[in-house]
């Protein structure tokens, strides 16, 4: 169980940040994200079960906790910038950046729930399409279309909204 | 990856707080435990090793270098001539007096030659 823990600690340690914005991709909160990476964990240490990838366990775990809590308070995505990025006072933001985020913020919402959780996976979290394919479960080229879809939707409505 | 990609990734997007690794694991995630100090992310297990590798050169430089103590053990191996007293089959006799005292208590070793050996 000790050795758990500290394996458990390691793959936090190296990709705790990677894990959230997994979940955050999901929930488009932090504190929901929070939430389901504690709960993605605290899953693992109180089962002691330790699959043979521990790492890739994780991530889908974090993921499906992530739903589980959507589904579970009934909440729905509002993508709010104080909720996606970090807050005004540690970042010193100017009203440009902050009109900035705010769009991207709304382009973010009007897209497919998987377009969105694509986008932010793969440009955010920097994971693969191969890693985003095996961590929602579908095959590689729906999780390049809804990514390829999503992105030329959120840059015509950035552009929109430019002009 | 384009243009519009890259500012898309480059935005201040929310981070984990701190205080995730120690509600999960009850403490401060090992990585972050001298943050303050160095001012940068130090594995502890690497400072561990760092202490671990000091401590050996230290014991190693304290044993063999030129320190006093070492120096007198070296000096512990000076030769001198030993005055046999008495010596038979019965009775060993030796003088362990004048030069020979300095080196005490040290370890003495006889060095015995057969008699052939002696004549060749």
């Amino acid at each position: 169980m000790k050795s758990l823990g500290r394996k458990l600690e390691r793959i936090y340690d190296e990709f705790g940040q990677q894990l959230f914005l997994c979940a955050l991709a999901v929930t488009g909160s932090g504190e929901l994200a929070e939430d389901a990476v504690h709960d993605a964990f605290y899953g693992v240490l109180r089962t002691g079960n330790v699959p043979g990838n521990l790492k890739a366990y994780l991530f889908r775990s974090v993921r499906n906790a992530a739903i589980d809590i959507m589904r579970r308070e009934s909440h729905t995505v509002k993508l709010r910038i104080e909720d996606i990025f970090e807050c005004q006072q540690e970042l010193g933001r100017n009203a440009e950046i902050e009109q900035l985020l705010d769009r991207v913020a709304q382009g973010l919402s009007r897209l497919t729930e998987s377009e969105r959780e694509t986008i932010m996976q793969h440009l955010v979290a920097g994971m693969t399409f191969r890693e985003l394919a095996e961590l929602q479960g579908r095959p590689i080229g729906s999780i390049t279309a809804w990514y390829h879809r999503g992105i030329t939707k959120l840059r015509q409505q950035m552009e929109k909204q430019d002009g | 990856m384009d243009e519009f990609e890259r500012e898309f990734k480059s935005l201040p997007w929310r981070r984990a707080s701190n205080a995730l690794g120690e509600r999960i694991f009850g403490r401060q995630p090992r990585s972050l435990a001298w943050t303050g100090l160095f001012d940068r992310r130090i594995a502890i297990r690497w400072a561990a090793v760092f202490v671990l590798t000091a401590g050996v050169i230290g014991h190693l430089l304290g044993t063999y270098g030129l320190s006093a103590r070492s120096a007198r053990l070296v000096q512990a191996h000076v030769s001198t001539e030993l005055r046999i007293i008495e010596t038979n089959n019965k009775r060993n006799s030796f003088d362990l007096t004048g030069d020979t005292f300095d080196v005490l208590p040290g370890e003495l070793t006889l060095n015995i030659q057969g008699r052939k050996e002696k004549e060749e």
